[in-house]
């Protein structure tokens, strides 16, 4: 019996040897999608200073000034894309007599710009007179700019001819700035 | 020489004695038959994993808008066989990169998945939104079925946070990879 016993004793051995390559490795696969992404071209515009006053400061009949500050968003498409900032008078002042941008009452009378603009955009780059007829530049942007999130700072500082044929009293006009990207 | 077989699932032990006293400090020798498949626990056996539109598609056409939908949702889908009903199988998805091809601007954390809902197995579930990157995240989980070609699938929706700092492009793709775990 004593040998009876043993070969038991050597059957669980042989059992447990057996049992034991069952902790197997785990079995992976995958699969893949691909994800595409059109980002557009695209950009935003805020004029943060809703009505700028134009006043003259200093000495006697010098130009009438005030700065509008603007926030700007934009990309533009790499290699190929560009962006600019521009401004036009849409409405001259009011009421007549007064200064005019359309009419100036004495010639030489202006209502001109200078711009300032973080990167990526770049300001105009010297004194810009104001039309009612035609957008002009206040910056542009090359390929591939992107703004910040939460947008970039820019702003436009306005001189207004002092002219001493203006009737005194309050006038106003509008300006309308727009941003294009591609 | 004693003979010791161990035959089927049942683990029963013979020993046949064939000789008429062995020493106890002889070794058994074990002998399988070949036809006889032994019922251990081995690992349950995976089909391919199919994703299903193979490509989803972003328009980001306004960052001011917020996050854009993919174009449809993405269904993953594979089988197993040999699987444990007490054994659990997970789902994982990684990116291939940390932006998305010729579009160094647009990251991959932006894209976010959601898991919506599994099917096969039992106890399926859907982890929480995960933002996308190079690590494998685990999206869903559940209980696999015994027995042979069990179909699984679990469906998620993509979305992407736009941002004013993407460069405008056309061309930025990304490749993610899922990977199922099953014991």
């Amino acid at each position: 019996m004593f040998g009876r016993r043993d070969y038991y004793c050597h059957g669980l051995l042989a059992a447990t040897l057996f049992i034991a390559p069952a902790t197997y490795a785990q079995f992976a696969a995958t699969g893949t999608t691909t994800l595409s992404v059109t980002v557009s071209a695209e950009a935003a515009l805020s004029v943060t200073t809703s009505t700028t006053t134009l006043a003259a400061l200093g000495t006697i009949f010098n130009p009438y000034t005030g700065t509008t500050n603007l926030t700007y968003k934009i990309r533009t498409t790499q290699s190929t894309g560009t962006g600019n900032v521009t401004l036009k008078v849409t409405s001259d002042f009011s009421p007549a007599n007064g200064p005019s941008v359309t009419i100036p009452p004495t010639a030489g009378d202006a209502l001109t710009y200078t711009c300032t603009a973080t990167a990526p955009a770049t300001g105009c780059s010297s004194a810009t007179t104001a039309s009612t007829a035609s957008a002009t530049s206040v910056a542009t942007f090359g390929a591939g700019a992107s703004s910040a999130n939460a947008g970039n700072a820019a702003s436009t500082t306005r001189s207004l001819t002092n002219d001493p044929v203006y009737h005194t009293g309050s006038y106003s006009a509008t300006v309308t700035y727009t941003i294009s990207a591609t | 020489m004693p003979v010791v077989v161990i035959l089927g699932g049942t683990m029963q032990i013979y020993a046949q004695k064939v000789s008429p006293v062995s020493p106890p400090q002889q070794q058994s020798r074990v002998v399988v038959p070949s036809n006889i498949v032994l019922p251990m626990a081995g690992p349950t056996a995976l089909s391919a994993i199919s994703a299903s539109p193979s490509t989803i598609s972003f328009t980001a056409t306004d960052p001011d808008l917020g996050s854009v939908a993919g174009s449809s949702a993405a269904t993953i889908s594979w089988m197993t066989s040999g699987g444990n009903k007490n054994s659990t199988w997970t789902l994982a998805v990684r990116a291939s990169a940390a932006s998305f091809t010729n579009c160094a601007t647009v990251p991959t954390s932006p894209v976010k998945a959601t898991c919506t809902g599994v099917s096969g197995g039992s106890s399926g579930s859907c982890g929480g939104p995960v933002s996308l990157s190079t690590g494998a995240q685990q999206i869903a989980t559940g209980k696999e079925s015994n027995g042979a070609n069990k179909a699984y699938s679990v469906t998620l929706n993509f979305t992407l946070t736009d941002s004013w700092s993407y460069i405008a492009s056309s061309a930025c793709t990304l490749s993610l990879t899922y990977t199922v775990n099953a014991p």
